[in-house]
């Protein structure tokens, strides 16, 4: 039931016809891969044995083979943590919301949108849970019972606050993913040759048929789940910003948290979209199913989210001044011209700043400058975070404790491992599954027979 | 599919309904149950639906076998569970070996303290030593000795380690080989003597300072037996100064006792005496007395005068920046205003008037009003100058009330320049055996003659119970005890007799010095009745150690019986009724003019070599407590540095983890470290000593192992003719090419302005007792209520301490005692530098810089004033002092934000931390505004990369068995040595003394000696801390954040509204 | 609808059996189970006869009140009201009589019976010290039940997978287009990968056999772990290098524990004593009646270890060649708890079998409790503080008092009449640093 206006630009390029879309979005998954994805691939995995071998000197010596002191206590980990959590955030903000409000354009890109969601809340969990002292007692955290006399968990603490907001929300994420996927898996069932692919593919489309009813099943659960996942975008980052707001530490104790950290989950989790799509519809040739249109929109996206943080950086300055808290003021002060000047500047210029390119349409347009503005929004997230964390601790209400820190070796690989796990498990996915949702895209194509 | 019609009920049927139905109880779960709708009973037959149609199969509804899968799982996993948790009783075996007979008086599991002597230096503080199951554990001082007060210094604190050091010598050595059998050693070493003897070649016992009426005596019968034996006394850090300059004055070569308890005005000449000067935990009791604002007769006043900042310096009301090189000059202006006044005849020098801004004058001004309750002393070894102190201190009268020379000190007794003859003897080969007893030549005097000369004696012999650097190259090593091992007695004061037992039995096959002596003189002595023979175990026979009989003898007139030897013992002092009275002063110093004016030349750049607080004279580099505990002052740890002035660093171009090249004459050291020193004079450097030992062992530094030493040897630069020096003038300095970072537990020195530290002068004290406390009270706005126990006349304790800042004087003597009675482990250099030391408490210390335009506390501040060119500021600094441990706030914010509840408050006001249930996420850490909490980032025990004392299974001989040892990953933090709170209770409670009557002292401050920090119980109105809470002094820290904190600290007051 | 039912009885029956936490009584079964194991443990058990009879189904076998006064004082109950029924069961047990609980109100005795009601049948042939002959059999029956109740089940699935079979071949046989595939002979997965003929075993018990293979020792493993690193260590009754009885000793004998305890009121360890206690007595005592003329051989081991030689000298009889007894540690606490004796013998006043079980009866020492945190929490959350006799808490008790007269309102420590008594909990005895630091 499409009703579309001849007014507006065709969401799918190139008159494509149905049969053309299973054969351009199937090419990759019944063709053997290509050489570029196996170049990708490999790099992608030396990046994850890279993470390997980090985190085995990390699990072996100690937390102490990073660099975080006695002052700064978190460091590089959680700084990656709220990164990826963010990344995380454009999954479910494309896949459910822009659902519920019928924005049809989500339709290309929300399946890779969502993959990414998954892969990135991995990547975040990583660090919540190895940056734990003890590990392998981690499951303290989670409210089990026990032989201890019942000793029960903090619901107080922010940090069990995000264990029940990941879990959730990874649960939902990978639910909401894994169903969209049914159909498409199905098809694949389909065409597919090989015995193993056809047991597997079987096995996880769960017995599709394609009839009217499953349809209608199929696009009620999507809806709740949208419908569910839709808090959750605010939820979550909002849980991850409580575990900064509810503690004292100047810089880190301010109320502006939830809705700064939602914004800059967004900003960044499209910064990480446009840049995994640009490369994608290039070298998948996709051009037709991402459309300069959906780069577009995006881009404005980036730019809207990036003036919410821009502002929310301008209120934090604000309100350490009036709030005639020394140590606020301090805080802040120290974060602008103290020795963490620089990343101070950097996040500012990536995240304010550059974004502004997006008001002139040739910025918007123009695939590889979105492509390196998009990983300058990441940079400057990056950093948005790293700020927040380290300047904060590093100078806080003692000065006999102020210190300095950077990360040691183990943290950078274990930085860069993540994007080893990320890439590793995103180059299967585009291999073994189809990277744009094609019964969905199918709905929105105007010729069809 | 839910039918989704809404079936017509009205409300009064539904009423009806449930009236009816009351006889016989239904309950429904909603209308369709109620109704019973077709669809609904069957969606209810299906809720569970099998894929199987077992129900069908097993239709007969008599079978009530019904359980389903579900409950299968239950059962089987239950039984499995609970059959193999009940089959698998196989575990590890634990053994629990009981004494064969239990040794009297000791309960396992229950401590003993026997009163000793510390031997970590030659002040020889009383002490109490607590033993757990034979072996010692912890060292404080004794509340009856006169010495120590019941203080400790961090090196006596620390000396207990150098116990259970793995690398002390465990046989004697004869020629570098291991001998077990000590009559081997016996019969070669008395064959050399012998032969000595016989050919009438001299030979020389070079001790430190022994004031031991026992040694003493054991050194006679040995010089008896052996009569060319000349003793001669040498101290690495030389008094021969103030020895000879009392010779001269008063014909007696002794250091009086100096009272500074009873002093109103303290005037010191680069004296560090609170730190390392001659016996700073007596003197530090002293000083403190009179620093409080209130007590009787005013506040006393400080003045020091000094090159380098030191902790006396830092503690001082008023502190001049001195070139030490124009000490004579400053002392001798100051007698000559003082024999203005008196009317007295001057040292025929012009009056400076512009010294150090008139500060003379002033100070001489001071002293005048306070004559007869002041004390003016120097830290120089030159005879002049402390002649000169002598002069002034008569002028001022303070013989017989601030300075009792009758009653003198014997701490030390050093004679540098017999020393030098000594070594001139040994390289001329005029002396033929040398023994050395506690001394180090090799390392701390000029070294390489000292090898030299060493090598030509034909007999040469160290007692020294590790391998150090002069029993390297001595043939026969006869390693002593350690203190702790043996028996002894003291005379650190005339008339004071300290007396030392062994706690331990010896740990290694060591021998003490004087028995050995006593051996080779053949004077052993046996007594009539061996106290010990009684006492046998089994098959076992004891005798009392040969020096026990040889000490009984020797104390038999005023002692004789064993109940009154016992009854010593069990005090560890015994005092001698004062004398009273003054040899009479035949000083002349009006004759030093030349002296002074010869001395007074300034020279270049000069270098002052100290103590410093932690390492003293090295003696005691092995021991990695004390390089752990950073410099009171530069708050380094583990290395040495140059201290140097803001103004020669700019001159020099150097900034923060620069090295420097330094010269003296032929001396040269490469890439020495530096820090720039706030406070340091102008155109002056300072180095410390005691570091650079070649010999120490792995931990401060050895050839053999393959260690680089610690810090760089300071002591080379020493100049050793006269008496030993060290200012050491014209020093080249140029800036090095290599960088070092040092280990610094503080690296931001000033306070920014922050209201954290409280303070003010004693005028304004005067006039209102909460000066500098005046700041409004923060609203607290709060919708919770006070907790139960929080509040006043609740039951049961609630624990507090209060911090003194006026007493605390920075020493850290309460750092290391924590340690080790917290099982705080070492985590060497490279952990400190990453600023990961694990200290449960650490003393703050901030820098305010005098300018012009005031005290500049602010970064900002100080590096506009910086910019102007002028380094002034840098020279005068006002330092304070906080220590800082867990603040046990009431609100405490680590508490909320841990996921597992590790962290949680007790209802005596404690704030607990659950090692085992930590699970090591760090956010207490970020979110504890103190910042105390320690995380252990490795396994710091048995992990060959912190290879201290938890690495080796006689290290772990020191471990508090009552104190959890952390594994890694979890967080701790000062508990306010819960283990002593609950075994004070609990030993209350035995014998059912109430609440009140409970007794507690924290591990630091038990150490304290200045009895900064006190602990008890809120709740008892009677307590000292009840009564120090109602001190107008009283602030917490970061009061306005809410958190309650349950120290409070009591504002410093400063005597410097007049100078 | 008769199916929902049965299955809701189940589950709340097993419910009750289980964790008792639905029992509708007004007497609670909890607090039975604790007066149980503080009171009766020593002579009763429930489904066996120690030395008092078995106890299971006594509600049904005896009237309550006759129970009641039966245990609060059985003499009385026998010599003064003369009940007909408690004098034969006094006469059948030979006139051993029964100790007398008066401490315990109506209601606890009924709670007791409560108990016993609902108690679950104990696992047969569990690790249970056989006190009648005061010997532990050293056997291996907990193996031999797992392995039986490994193949009870390995069969029970066989069994389950037979049915499933048949019925499918059943519904194949009328619809055999639907299951053509599964009828038609195809190649098993074991027949892919075994050579030969052990390729043609049954499918299912190969995989039962592989999965066997794997899973016994993963599980062997996993629970070594989880019991010598989790300490449940409950039952723990290892060989002594020395037959010590404390059955003998404090049973029979009726050695006060603290003879041979001493420091236990004074020290957090109530210590093993010295030898040389031993020989206060054993110098002497040497059993040779029982071993014709010879010195008891457990007895000897005392003089080994000691070195000594009973004929020797008078002052020579201690060699010089002592060797110290190394025996093994049956409690074991783990490091980062900290316990103390004193606290509670001395100040909690509690007795030594209240953590030790009936330490007189056992031939062989053995852990009768888990030691687990849990367990020492329940005690303190029902031990009562002796506020009256300890001058610390009466101190205490009365500044509450004071203070709750004052601000009139009551405590959370103690109420306003003074009549409700302290708890070790109420008093901090759940805090993390009591025990942990």
């Amino acid at each position: 039931m499409i009703h579309d206006s001849i007014l507006r630009d065709r969401l799918v390029t190139g008159d494509k016809t149905p049969s053309d879309v299973t054969r351009d979005i199937l090419r990759p998954i019944l063709n053997n891969p290509s050489k570029s994805w196996k170049i990708g691939f490999t790099l992608s995995v030396i990046f994850l044995g890279i993470f390997g071998i980090s985190l085995l000197n990390t699990l072996w010596n100690g937390i102490g083979v990073w660099n975080i002191n006695k002052s700064v206590m978190w460091g590089w980990d959680i700084t990656n943590f709220v990164f990826w959590i963010g990344i995380g955030h454009a999954g479910t903000l494309i896949s459910a919301v822009l659902l519920l409000f019928r924005q049809k354009w989500r339709m290309s890109i929300n399946r890779s949108a969502e993959a990414m969601t998954i892969f990135a809340v991995i990547c975040a969990a990583m660090f919540p849970v190895f940056h734990m002292g003890r590990v392998w007692v981690g499951y303290w955290a989670l409210p089990l019972p026990n032989a201890f006399g019942s000793l029960w968990v903090n619901f107080n603490s922010p940090l069990l606050w995000d264990v029940f907001a990941i879990s959730t929300y990874f649960s939902v994420s990978l639910l909401f993913w894994y169903i969209g996927l049914i159909p498409d898996i199905a098809t694949i069932r389909d065409k597919v040759s090989s015995k193993v692919g056809k047991a597997m593919y079987g096995f996880f489309s769960m017995g599709w048929t394609g009839s009217t009813r499953t349809w209608a099943r199929y696009e009620l659960i999507s809806l709740i789940l949208a419908g569910l996942s839709t808090p959750l975008v605010l939820s979550v980052h909002t849980i991850v910003s409580t575990d900064f707001a509810t503690s004292l530490v100047p810089g880190w104790h301010t109320t502006i948290f939830p809705p700064y950290f939602v914004a800059g989950a967004i900003f960044s989790g499209f910064g990480m979209v446009a840049s995994l799509l640009v490369v994608a519809r290039k070298v998948m040739n996709y051009e037709n199913y991402i459309t300069i249109g959906h780069l577009d929109a995006m881009c404005k996206i980036i730019m809207v989210t990036g003036s919410i943080v821009g502002i929310a950086y301008l209120t934090e300055f604000f309100i350490a001044w009036y709030s005639g808290n020394e140590y606020e003021q301090y805080a802040f002060a120290n974060r602008a011209f103290g020795p963490y000047w620089w990343a101070y500047w950097s996040m500012m210029s990536c995240n304010l700043i550059a974004p502004q390119v997006f008001w002139f349409r040739w910025a918007r347009t123009t695939p590889w400058f979105i492509f390196i503005m998009s990983i300058v929004v990441n940079v400057g997230m990056w950093f948005e975070r790293f700020v927040i964390i380290v300047t904060s601790l590093h100078r806080d209400y003692l000065p006999s404790s102020w210190v300095m820190y950077s990360g040691s070796l183990t943290e950078v690989g274990l930085f860069l491992g993540t994007f080893g796990i990320f890439f590793t498990f995103f180059f299967l996915f585009a291999k073994f599954l189809p990277v744009i949702n094609m019964s969905e895209i199918k709905s929105i194509m105007r010729n069809r027979e | 599919m839910a039918d989704w019609n809404v079936p017509n009920v009205t409300i009064n049927s539904i009423k009806l309904r449930i009236n009816t139905m009351s006889n016989n109880i239904n309950y429904w779960k909603g209308e369709d149950e109620l109704s019973k709708s077709k669809s609904f009973v069957s969606a209810q037959k299906n809720e569970f639906h099998d894929d199987l149609p077992l129900d069908e199969i097993f239709n007969d509804e008599s079978i009530e076998l019904k359980a389903n899968r579900r409950d299968f799982l239950k059962y089987f996993g239950f039984s499995v569970t609970a059959v193999a948790l009940a089959a698998c009783y196989k575990t590890k075996i634990r053994n629990a070996i009981p004494y064969l007979v239990e040794p009297e008086a000791s309960v396992s599991g229950v401590a003993n303290y026997f009163r000793s002597t510390c031997g970590a230096c030659s002040s020889s503080c009383g002490i109490e030593v607590k033993v757990r199951e034979g072996r010692p554990i912890k060292v404080d001082g004794s509340i009856d000795s006169p010495i120590s007060q019941g203080g400790t210094c961090s090196v006596g604190q620390a000396s207990i380690l150098s116990l259970y050091d793995n690398e002390r010598l465990a046989n004697p050595l004869f020629d570098g080989l291991e001998q077990k059998d000590w009559a081997f050693i016996d019969a070669a070493v008395s064959i050399k003597l012998n032969a000595l003897k016989s050919s009438n070649a001299k030979i020389v016992l070079l001790s430190g300072s022994i004031h031991s009426p026992s040694t003493l005596k054991s050194i006679e019968k040995f010089a008896s037996a052996f009569p060319s034996l000349e003793h001669v006394s040498y101290d690495a850090i030389s008094y021969s100064g103030i020895l000879d300059a009392n010779e001269a004055d008063f014909g007696q070569r002794v250091i009086p006792t100096y009272k500074f308890g009873e002093a109103k005005v303290i005037v010191s000449f680069a004296a560090d005496f609170l730190g390392t000067w001659i016996s700073p935990v007596e003197y530090s009791k002293g000083y403190t007395k009179q620093r409080q604002p209130g007590v009787e007769g005013g506040m006393s006043k400080h003045i020091q005068f000094e090159s380098s900042l030191s902790m006396t310096g830092a503690n001082a009301d008023h502190r001049f920046p001195m070139r030490v090189s124009q000490e004579a000059l400053y002392v001798a202006s100051l007698y000559n205003y003082i024999a203005i006044a008196n009317g007295i005849k001057q040292i025929p020098i012009p009056l400076q008037g512009e010294l150090a801004g008139n500060a003379i004058k002033k100070t001489a001004e001071v002293l005048l009003k306070s004559k007869g309750k002041s004390l003016v002393i120097s830290g120089s070894n030159e005879t002049e100058i402390q002649q000169i102190i002598n002069g002034i201190n008569m002028l001022l009268g303070n013989y017989l009330t601030s300075i009792d020379l009758a009653n003198h000190s014997n701490q030390f007794q050093g004679s540098d320049t017999k020393t030098a003859e000594v070594l001139k003897g040994l390289n001329s080969g005029a002396i033929g055996g040398i023994l050395f007893y506690g001394v180090n030549p090799v390392y701390n005097h000029n070294g390489k003659e000292w090898v030299a000369g060493i090598k030509k004696a034909k007999l040469s012999i160290s007692f020294s119970s590790s391998q150090d650097e002069t029993a390297a190259v001595c043939s026969f090593v006869c390693p002593d005890n350690h203190y702790l091992e043996s028996w002894n007695d003291a005379q650190p004061r005339k008339g004071v007799y300290h007396f030392t037992q062994p706690t331990i039995s010896n740990v290694f096959n060591t021998r003490q010095a004087q028995i050995s002596l006593l051996t080779w003189a053949n004077a052993l002595v046996v007594l009539e009745k061996d106290p010990f023979a009684s006492k046998a175990i089994l098959s076992q026979k004891f005798h009392a150690s040969p020096f026990y009989n040889f000490m009984r003898i020797n104390w038999a007139e005023l002692l004789s019986s064993d109940e009154s030897f016992n009854a010593v013992l069990e005090k560890g002092v015994l005092l001698e009724e004062p004398l009273v009275g003054l040899f009479a002063y035949k000083g002349k110093v009006d004759g030093f003019a030349s002296y002074v004016s010869a001395n007074s030349k300034v020279s270049g750049i000069e270098m002052i070599l100290y103590q410093p607080v932690g390492i003293r004279d090295g003696a005691h580099g092995n021991n990695p407590w004390l390089h752990e505990n950073p410099d009171p002052v530069s708050k380094v740890c583990w290395d040495n540095y140059i201290a140097l002035p803001k103004s020669l660093a700019v001159g020099l171009e150097i900034t923060e983890g620069d090295t420097v090249n330094i010269t003296v004459g032929k001396q040269m050291y490469l890439g020495v470290p530096t820090i720039i020193q706030p406070g340091q004079a102008n155109n002056t450097v300072s180095l410390a000593l005691g570091y650079g030992r070649t010999h120490a062992g792995k931990v401060g530094g050895s050839i053999e192992k393959g260690v680089d030493s610690v810090g760089v040897n300071g002591f080379a630069f020493a100049n050793n003719t006269g008496n030993r020096n060290f200012i050491i003038k014209n020093v080249e300095i140029s800036k090095g090419d290599d960088t070092y970072q040092l280990a610094q537990t503080q690296t931001h020195h000033s306070i920014e302005g922050r209201d954290i530290l409280r303070e003010s002068s004693l005028e304004a004290w005067k006039k209102s007792p909460n000066a500098g406390n005046d700041k409004a009270k923060t609203h607290v706005y709060t919708i919770w209520e006070k907790p139960e126990y929080r509040k006043d006349g609740a039951p049961n304790h609630l624990w507090a301490m209060a911090i003194d800042l006026n007493s605390c004087t920075g020493c850290g003597s309460c750092v290391v005692s924590c340690s080790i009675e917290n099982n705080v482990p070492i985590v060497g250099r490279e952990q400190v530098r990453l600023r990961r030391e694990m200290h449960w408490i650490r003393i703050d210390r901030y820098y305010a810089f005098r300018s012009k335009e005031g005290n500049l506390t602010r970064e900002e501040e100080i590096a506009n004033e910086d910019k102007k060119g002028n380094h002034d500021h840098w020279q005068d600094v006002g330092v304070i002092y906080q220590p800082m441990m867990c603040q046990h706030c009431a609100n405490a914010p680590c508490e909320t934000v841990c996921p597992v509840l590790a962290t949680t408050h007790s209802s005596e006001g404690l704030n607990q931390m659950t090692y085992n249930r930590c699970i090591g996420t760090k956010y207490c850490g970020n979110n504890c505004p103190y910042k105390v909490r320690r995380f252990n980032w490795f396994r710091f025990n048995d992990n060959d990369d912190f290879d201290f004392n938890f690495n080796n299974p006689l290290g772990k001989m020191v471990i508090n068995p009552d104190v959890t040892v952390r594994t890694r990953g979890v967080m701790e933090k000062c508990s306010f040595c819960v283990q002593r709170i609950q075994e004070g209770k609990l030993s209350a409670k035995r014998q059912g003394k109430s609440p009140d009557q409970v007794v507690v002292q924290t591990a630091c401050q038990r150490a304290c000696p200045s009895n900064a920090i006190v602990f008890g119980d809120l709740h008892n109105p009677e307590s000292e801390v009840s009564k120090l809470y109602k001190n107008e002094r009283g602030f917490t820290v970061l009061e306005e954040l809410n958190i309650q904190s349950s120290v409070m600290y009591m504002t410093k007051i400063r005597n410097n509204d007049s100078i | 609808m008769l199916k929902q039912n049965t299955k809701f009885w189940m589950l709340s029956a097993f419910m009750a059996l289980t964790t008792s936490a639905f029992t509708q009584d007004s007497f609670n079964a909890d607090n039975g189970k604790k007066l149980f194991e503080a009171n009766c443990v020593s002579c009763h058990a429930i489904d066996k006869k120690v030395i008092g009879p078995a106890l299971r189904g006594i509600q049904l076998r005896r009237d309550s009140e006759w129970l009641v006064q039966w245990i609060r004082n059985n003499e009385k109950f026998r010599k003064v009201t003369k009940d007909p029924d408690a004098i034969a069961l006094y006469n059948e047990y030979n006139g051993a009589a029964m100790n007398v609980f008066e401490n315990l109100t109506r209601v606890n005795v009924l709670e007791i019976v409560e108990y016993i009601k609902t108690a679950p049948e104990a696992p047969k042939n569990a690790v249970v010290i056989d006190s009648a002959d005061g010997t532990k059999k050293e056997d291996n029956t907990n193996v031999y039940i797992l392995l039986t109740l490994v193949a009870i089940f390995s069969i029970v699935l066989l069994i389950l997978a037979r049915v499933k079979n048949t019925l499918r071949r059943i519904a194949a046989e009328k619809n055999p287009e639907e299951y053509a595939e599964w009828l038609a002979p195809k190649k098993g997965f074991f027949e892919k990968i075994l050579p030969g003929k052990w390729g043609k075993l049954n499918p299912k018990v190969l995989t039962l056999f592989s999965v066997a293979i794997v899973s016994v020792p993963v599980l062997y493993y996993g629970f070594e772990f989880s019991i010598t690193e989790v300490a449940v260590q409950k039952g723990y009754a290892p060989k002594q290098p020395i037959a010590f009885s404390h059955q003998l000793h404090a049973g029979q004998l009726k050695m006060n524990c603290q003879y041979c305890h001493s420091s236990v009121e004074k020290s957090k360890q109530a210590s093993i004593p010295a030898l040389n206690t031993c020989m206060n007595c054993h110098k002497g005592v040497q059993l040779t009646e029982k071993y014709n003329g010879e010195i008891s051989p457990e007895i000897k081991k005392i003089y080994t270890a000691l070195d000594y030689n009973p004929e020797g000298k008078e002052g020579e009889q201690y060699g010089k060649n002592p060797r110290p007894v190394r025996w093994i540690r049956i409690h074991n606490l783990p490091d980062h708890a900290y316990f103390n004796h004193s606290q509670h013998v001395k100040v909690g006043k509690q007795s030594c079998q209240t953590c030790h079980g009936a330490i007189e009866k056992m031939e062989v020492v053995q852990q009768v409790n888990t030691l687990q945190m849990g367990w020492c929490i329940d005690c303190h959350r029902v031990s009562q503080v002796d506020v009256a006799n300890n001058n610390y808490y009466k101190a205490l008790h009365d500044k509450a008092k004071a203070d709750i007269a004052k601000n009139n309102q009551s405590s959370k420590y103690f109420s306003a009449d003074g009549t409700v008594k302290l708890t070790a909990a109420m008093n901090g005895g759940l805090e993390c640093s009591k025990c942990h630091y």
